[in-house]
């Protein structure tokens, strides 16, 4: 598995590459007020709007600090079944301000000796814990990693016919 | 102490990385990323350098373009060089064929017109490369096919063969030439 590698503070992250539409550097969002704390707010991102989800506030680690190496990483939430709104032609693309977005490597999640991951209180999202030469990393789901009330607040709706 | 095991390169890629980022560069990403993908790819739309002859614009898709180059000392081939073919020219390290598309186009030479201005066009087309020697290398851009519209007019009549269009550029109307024809003259000049 393909995986894009990313640092929350010191920590180091991995998104499966399949659910990422684009990496793009971490041009500035335009705030949206009452949005909850870790959307940072949204992007034009090629004729669509996409909000952006600041990983270091969702954890806890106050603001990404600003820079060269902060990245947006554009998920299509679609391939996992979801989208903003209900209506068809809604994207379903979220962003994820991350650190140190400087790497894709190959993992090996069915690696001997990695860890399934701690059950951990509010993220559904965070996997298993795998070894590399780098360290240990960390892959996330990012459909899963959003917490229900921010996703709520996006209007994340599911894709099929029910949504 | 056990040595850091990582190359001094990638410190100083950290380092760097690890800076703010430019405001003009933020800026300039914000722009790109706004546009369609699309938008830079709808039908027709065609890029070309632009490059000047004298009072002439001319104007060449892009892909043949290789690269632009400084006027350069052109050694001339006894029995081969005439007013088309110069001769060649040793472009870092590689050898080109040199023209004078003046002499091609049956233009005038330029007046006033220094060495220091002129450059070296390094076109290529069917696995064949020449260096041609033009006044001024403008600027690379894109057009409309809006922007096209038959050559006949403008276009002093000896260069209307090379070419198959008038692109209207900011700098003025440029005359489209057909990469095709261009070899086709270039090598008639070697025969």
């Amino acid at each position: 598995m393909q995986a894009v590698v990313f640092h929350v503070g010191p920590e180091r992250f991995a998104i499966d590459t399949s659910s990422i539409a684009e990496v793009v550097p971490g041009i500035p969002a335009r705030p949206v007020p009452g949005a909850p704390e870790a959307v940072t707010g949204v992007i034009e991102y090629r004729g669509i709007v996409v909000p952006v989800l600041d990983l270091c506030r969702l954890f806890g680690r106050g603001d990404c600090p600003s820079r060269l190496s902060n990245r947006i990483i554009v998920c299509d939430l679609q391939r996992a079944g979801r989208r903003w709104g209900e209506q068809q032609e809604d994207a379903s693309y979220l962003g994820v301000l991350a650190e140190n977005v400087t790497r894709v490597t190959t993992l090996d999640p069915d690696a001997p000796g990695s860890h399934p991951g701690p059950a951990t209180e509010g993220f559904d999202g965070l996997g298993r814990i795998l070894r590399d030469a780098d360290g240990l990393v960390q892959l996330v789901a990012v459909e899963e990693l959003v917490p229900a009330d921010v996703l709520q607040a996006l209007r994340l709706q599911a894709s099929g016919e029910a949504g | 102490m056990v040595p850091d095991p990582r190359p001094r390169d990638a410190d100083a890629a950290s380092r760097l990385l690890g800076r703010e980022p430019p405001e003009a560069y933020l800026a300039a990403w914000q722009r790109a990323l706004k546009a369609r993908l699309d938008e830079d790819q709808r039908d027709g739309r065609f890029s070309v350098g632009l490059f000047r002859l004298g009072d002439e614009l001319f104007a060449v898709p892009t892909e043949t373009v290789v690269e632009v180059h400084p006027l350069a000392p052109v050694r001339s081939v006894p029995g081969r060089t005439g007013e088309v073919f110069r001769g060649l020219v040793s472009l870092r390290g590689e050898i080109h064929l040199c023209a004078s598309l003046h002499a091609l186009f049956r233009l005038d030479e330029a007046q006033g017109v220094s060495a220091e201005e002129q450059r070296l066009l390094v076109v290529q087309n069917d696995g064949q490369s020449w260096a041609l020697i033009v006044d001024e290398v403008l600027d690379f851009e894109r057009f409309d096919p809006s922007d096209l519209q038959d050559a006949q007019v403008t276009v002093t009549k000896s260069a209307v063969h090379f070419t198959n269009g008038v692109v209207r550029t900011p700098a003025g109307p440029a005359a489209r030439v057909d990469p095709g024809r261009l070899f086709e003259g270039l090598g008639r000049s070697l025969q």
